[in-house]
């Protein structure tokens, strides 16, 4: 089973800040995690995610930083950002608000 | 890995026209991290390339997102073009009544001209002001800092161009009217300080070996020239047309915001936290 597209797209903002939760994190790693927590459920195409941490950036949710990897590569480290704390609470009330209706619904009752 | 670096550059070189700097290098970590993982499932290097690029996704749609974040306008920006707007007219309004037979028109010309391209200069040392103090309060993103440097180079093409048809038309003015070019005024000398410092924004955001930060800085210093070339001559009552109006309340502000920019970006917002 794969996600909707519209899916994917609504719960990248709060995968990404979760993720920093966890701590500091690049790119590909932050792919990887995805993977790794949906069990290769949630496919991201790999550059879409980009963009989305340059949003969040630009709202002040994340803060980007370079880094040496390597001899001569830099890569660029994300952090969760007082901002994205604030908004990751945000999501976290709505995702739980809509989860629990829909499985309210879905109880063999309604079924 | 020779194969790969080929492969690498050729990408490179490929979006260079797509995404900033800074970008590309993002995505190029992203890249020799997927190829180091293919390369180790025993994909060849050309295999491995293809498939992580392929994984990537479009370049072009990738690029296409990250230029609908920098589309937005800078509120500086809106502001400085707003105060163009009005030097354009306070220009044109100049012009209008210097053009009377006692000035002649190109005077009257020139003096809009100069105006116009002056003022361009000016803001571009102003919107270096408010970057940097952006960036003192708070984190300021590194793409916006690329895009910004554009548009200061946008600026100083227009600030270069209108200074530089401003200085032409005071020397036909003053060959007209003492009969002799004004080579060795100070104003003259001014304005080739606002040409020569212009047109070298330009070429150093044109030759991309200028960080972005570089260019901001090196806009900053613009703002610092032409408030010299403006009312230098005045500060020092030397050469002709003199006005009254101290330089050091444009050069200051400007040589302090140059000092702060050397500065991490977000300290003045740290200290403020540590301090509360």
């Amino acid at each position: 089973m794969k996600l909707d597209k519209e899916l994917v797209a609504a719960s990248s903002a709060p995968m990404v800040l979760a993720i920093l939760a966890e701590g500091d994190s690049y790119g590909y790693a932050i792919i990887q995690r995805v993977r790794e927590l949906s069990g290769g459920k949630i496919e991201w195409t790999d550059g879409m995610l980009y963009p989305v941490l340059h949003w969040l950036e630009e709202q002040g949710q994340i803060r980007g930083r370079w880094e040496k990897a390597g001899l001569a590569r830099r890569r660029r480290y994300y952090a969760l950002a007082p901002k994205g704390r604030t908004a990751l609470r945000e999501h976290r009330n709505q995702w739980e608000t809509v989860t629990a209706a829909l499985n309210q619904l879905w109880r063999p009752q309604h079924a | 890995m020779h194969d790969l670096e080929n492969l690498i550059a050729e990408w490179r070189r490929s979006m260079r026209e797509k995404m900033s700097r800074d970008q590309i290098a993002e995505v190029e970590d992203h890249l020799r991290e997927r190829i180091a993982v293919l390369l180790r499932q025993e994909l060849n290097v050309r295999a491995a390339f293809d498939e992580a690029v392929h994984e990537f996704g479009s370049g072009h749609a990738v690029a296409g997102e990250f230029h609908k974040l920098n589309s937005k306008w800078w509120w500086p920006l809106k502001l400085g073009i707003a105060f163009e707007v009005a030097a354009f007219v306070c220009g044109l309004l100049l012009w209008i009544r210097l053009s009377d037979p006692q000035f002649g028109f190109l005077l009257g010309a020139h003096v809009f001209a100069i105006t116009v391209g002056y003022m361009a200069a000016l803001i571009i040392g102003l919107l270096g002001v408010a970057f940097v103090t952006q960036r003192s309060m708070a984190d300021f993103p590194e793409h916006k800092a690329e895009h910004i440097a554009a548009q200061l180079a946008n600026f100083s093409i227009f600030a270069f161009t209108a200074t530089l048809i401003g200085l032409v038309l005071a020397a036909a003015w003053a060959k007209g009217a003492w009969g002799h070019l004004a080579l060795t005024d100070a104003k003259n000398f001014g304005a080739m300080a606002t040409l020569v410092w212009t047109l070298g924004l330009v070429t150093a955001h044109r030759s991309g070996a200028v960080s972005p930060l570089g260019i901001i800085k090196f806009a900053i210093l613009s703002g610092i020239v032409v408030s010299f070339a403006w009312l230098g001559a005045n500060s020092w009552s030397v050469g002709k047309n003199l006005y009254s109006w101290p330089l050091w309340i444009i050069a200051l502000p400007h040589a302090l915001a140059l000092a702060v920019s050397f500065a991490p970006p977000g300290w003045a917002a740290r200290h403020r936290a540590n301090a509360a």
